[in-house]
């Protein structure tokens, strides 16, 4: 068993856990957030896609201990108090979710480009989205809401 | 949570990483970026007894000198991607997608050695070399020694990679092409083609066409029919032994088409 402690959506959460946990369990067994959901658990999905210190990652292929200091964000940092995220609104504006298993994930790998969103290009915009699976909508919806939140 | 148990060691110092290295011998095993070792863990495919997890070493430079580029053995690949190395970013544009470039690393890549990967082609292509340490001492791996076959390395146990040196030719233009089944996916097979400047001989790697990837150097209008002449792909669900040396040979000469 390891202690690990990190920083998440702002707040600290510390954790007595074996090393074979990954990121993804860590956050939903131990600290309880279950947004971030898993599909494949082995890197194909993308649905459990968090940011590590600002950087989207699958969280399912990262150990917690491996994120020990690291600052993490999830579907629930995504929003202020209340209000929708830009990301989600477009999401909701254009249908882009039917089942919403994958949507955490597809919102999580964009946000990694809001912070510089002026001067991210469609092309970004499509890689961002590629490495993300969905079975219901067939993407015309969630595309449609990227290019939308992202003016591209 | 679906690996087997093991013990986890996060070292500070590369002498400290490479005495645990030593110390688990073939039972241990280097986590790096962990894009391709944490789901064999998942699976069951790996069971090592001793992870030594190298993130917070020294390890994060990539140095651009005359000639030459220097990837130290965590930098990201998405570092490596925006490092302002042509061939560095042709290949990597095709390797799985940002968040998993986003930890995964160069130097890791070539050493899991998947045949069917973009990293190990291009390292062959680029006359990569791989400074290896271990405990007892310091060695240079030309790439085309390390590569023994799907999965498989030249590399000893107690051994860790620490960095990959490219040569980047003067005056020498590389495209990367490759097919897939989608965006992202391994290959079902992919070039790394460059071309010099003066009209000599042109040089072709090969990946997903073998168990391990190849190089070979020859004339423009050879070339491709050489390279499909060498593979020898399996046949599975997603493409036969045919079109994937099909593939080889059409992929090779668009990439070696003068540029318009």
């Amino acid at each position: 068993m390891r202690e690990v402690e990190l920083e998440l959506n702002g707040r600290r959460v510390r954790a007595r856990v074996e090393p074979r946990v990954s990121l993804a369990d860590f956050i939903r067994d131990h600290a309880h957030l279950t947004g971030t959901h898993l599909g494949c658990e082995h890197g194909v999905c993308g649905a459990c896609t968090v940011l590590l210190d600002g950087a989207a990652v699958r969280s399912c292929l990262l150990l917690a201990v491996q994120a020990e200091g690291s600052r993490v964000t999830t579907v629930e940092g995504l929003a202020g108090d209340g209000d929708l995220h830009p990301l989600q609104e477009a999401f909701h504006r254009h249908h882009a979710l039917q089942c919403g298993y994958c949507t955490p994930g597809f919102l999580m790998a964009l946000a990694e480009l809001w912070e510089r969103r002026e001067e991210v290009t469609g092309d970004e915009v499509t890689a961002a989205l590629n490495g993300q699976l969905c079975r219901c909508t067939g993407y015309a919806g969630i595309v449609a809401a990227a290019r939308d939140a992202f003016g591209t | 949570m679906k690996p087997a148990p093991f013990e986890y060691r996060r070292p500070d110092s590369i002498e400290e990483a490479l005495d645990e290295l030593a110390r688990g011998g073939d039972e241990a095993r280097v986590l790096a970026g962990g894009q391709s070792l944490v789901p064999l863990l998942a699976f069951r495919l790996a069971r090592p007894t001793l992870l030594v997890d190298v993130n917070r070493l020294p390890l994060d430079r990539l140095e651009v000198g005359a000639g030459e580029v220097r990837i130290e053995a965590v930098v990201r690949q998405r570092a490596a991607e925006r490092a302002g190395v042509a061939p560095l970013a042709e290949a990597l544009r095709w390797v799985a997608h940002p968040p998993i470039r986003n930890r995964g690393t160069v130097v890791g890549s070539v050493c899991h050695a998947d045949p069917a990967a973009e990293m190990p082609a291009l390292a062959l292509a680029l006359d990569g070399v791989l400074e290896v340490r271990s405990a007892a001492g310091a060695r240079e791996v030309p790439v085309s020694e390390l590569l023994t076959g799907p999965l498989m390395t030249s590399l000893q146990p107690g051994e860790l990679a620490v960095a990959l040196r490219l040569r980047l030719r003067e005056g020498w233009r590389w495209r990367v092409l490759e097919v897939a089944r989608r965006q992202g996916d391994f290959a079902l097979a992919g070039v790394v083609a460059g071309t010099p400047p003066d009209g000599s001989d042109c040089r072709v790697a090969v990946f997903g066409a073998a168990g391990r990837a190849y190089v070979l150097d020859g004339p423009r209008e050879e070339l491709p029919a050489l390279a499909a002449a060498r593979a020898e792909p399996a046949s599975d669900l997603h493409a036969d032994a045919d079109y994937r040396r099909h593939l080889v040979e059409v992929l090779a000469r668009r990439a070696l088409e003068p540029a318009a």
